[in-house]
């Protein structure tokens, strides 16, 4: 009984260990910022795929897509769904331009501020320079070789949408590897990116609509 | 004078007669259920929908997540399709509760529609008043709240709901299936406005 009881306790400490978040200290924060903004400097170019899940307080399942996703520097963003279904956005010149399984659709950002918020938002979250924006409260806390950046928007336009956004770095490449997404209602979408791939060759006609 | 009084009574009479009934022949259907169930959604799992939304000429894409609450109360989403809700009410029997509206949806007539289509199209257990045939269709007539809603089977799948007041046909629902027999698109076409609806299964 008692070595079934420290082998419990052991087992729940490294648990906590593993799961623990610390937050980082001002210098560490410092340093951090510095080089995701290096890192950010020096991407031109990524690619990927992602992996969106949705989660409803009322519905028990989860929303599942993905796809593929393209990026270059400085505000041009290719993300296109292909499972369960074909729809793609290019984010290119204050337009958006959809692609909904065939049928072509161009929308003036301009005239839409919720979907230019949602373009700045995907842009500036894929290279990280979300976390330069003044437009948030953000905190930090480590955990198991990820830095979470936790950002709380201080613009109506977002937090009318969002309650948090949370941005979970590689501390070894300074990529984001999760996008999370959480609405008012607790509610949130979480965007997982898998085989990125930092400043790869792009050919101009994955931009094209 | 009273030639053109009777003409216009005729043309009156005629033009306030319901055209859902036009091509329907009354008639006793031995094996008619006495309560109307809706197949696709009939249990408590939520549906995920790609949908398409045209108003006015103007289209909105999203995903539409439907899910019955009870018998007669289900909620609804509609998301962007990268998750970011827009839209979020319960649709109880005879209103909505609005859980959430992004400012530019929270506008009382687009609730109070979009509540009622989903009222219409979940709607279960409703009594079946009269039975009808065309063709190879077996219609049941029921009624919901203020509202006929005719139901059109065949060959055990239902095809289409058309919802009418006693003179005026409000909106149409079509099923559309597969060659697997699985419903591919539910459609739903307002008369009185602009509005249409296509919903694409997608789980």
């Amino acid at each position: 009984m008692r070595i079934a009881k420290s082998t419990f306790l052991l087992l729940f400490f490294v648990c906590y260990w593993s799961w623990a978040q610390e937050p980082l200290n001002p210098q560490e924060e410092e340093t951090f910022i510095n080089n995701v903004e290096a890192f950010s400097q020096e991407t031109k170019t990524l690619k990927g795929n992602f992996i969106q899940t949705k989660e409803l307080s009322f519905v028990e399942k989860s929303i599942k897509s993905n796809g593929d996703f393209y990026y270059k520097s400085p505000n041009l963003v290719k993300w296109e769904y292909k499972t369960p279904y074909l729809y793609s956005v290019i984010f290119k010149n204050g337009e958006l331009l959809i692609n909904d399984d065939g049928k072509k659709q161009q929308i003036d950002l301009s005239s839409n501020k919720l979907f230019e918020k949602l373009s700045d938002l995907i842009a500036n979250s894929i290279n990280g320079k979300m976390l330069l924006d003044e437009g948030f409260s953000t905190h930090f806390v480590k955990q198991n070789g990820i830095v979470l950046a936790k950002m709380i928007p201080k613009e109506k336009e977002l937090s009318e949408f969002f309650k948090a956004i949370e941005l979970y770095f590689n501390t070894k490449n300074y990529l984001v590897e999760k996008v999370k997404l959480i609405e008012k209602s607790g509610d949130f979408t979480s965007i997982e990116f898998t085989n990125l791939k930092h400043n790869p060759s792009l050919d101009a006609s994955v931009f094209t609509h | 004078m009273r030639q053109f009084l009777l003409i216009s009574a005729f043309f009156l009479f005629f033009s306030c007669g319901l055209s859902t009934l036009k091509n329907l022949e009354e008639t006793q259907i031995k094996d008619a259920p006495q309560q109307i169930e809706n197949p696709y959604f009939q249990n408590l799992e939520a549906s995920v929908f790609k949908s398409s939304i045209n108003v006015y000429g103007k289209e909105v894409s999203g995903i539409l997540i439907i899910k019955k609450q009870e018998k007669d109360i289900s909620r609804l989403a509609f998301t962007t399709e990268f998750g970011n809700t827009l839209l979020d009410i319960t649709v109880m029997p005879t209103g909505y509760i609005k859980n959430f509206a992004i400012a530019q949806l929270d506008k009382k007539i687009i609730l109070k529609t979009l509540a009622a289509d989903i009222r219409t199209l979940t709607a279960s257990g409703l009594k079946v008043e009269k039975t009808f045939r065309q063709a190879e269709k077996k219609v049941y007539l029921t009624k919901l709240n203020d509202y006929q809603l005719f139901y059109y089977c065949e060959n055990g799948n239902l095809k289409e709901i058309i919802k009418t007041t006693k003179t005026k046909e409000k909106l149409k629902i079509l099923f559309e299936f597969g060659e697997d027999e699985q419903v591919k698109l539910i459609n739903l076409a307002h008369s009185g406005i602009k509005l249409n609806i296509q919903l694409t299964p997608i789980e």
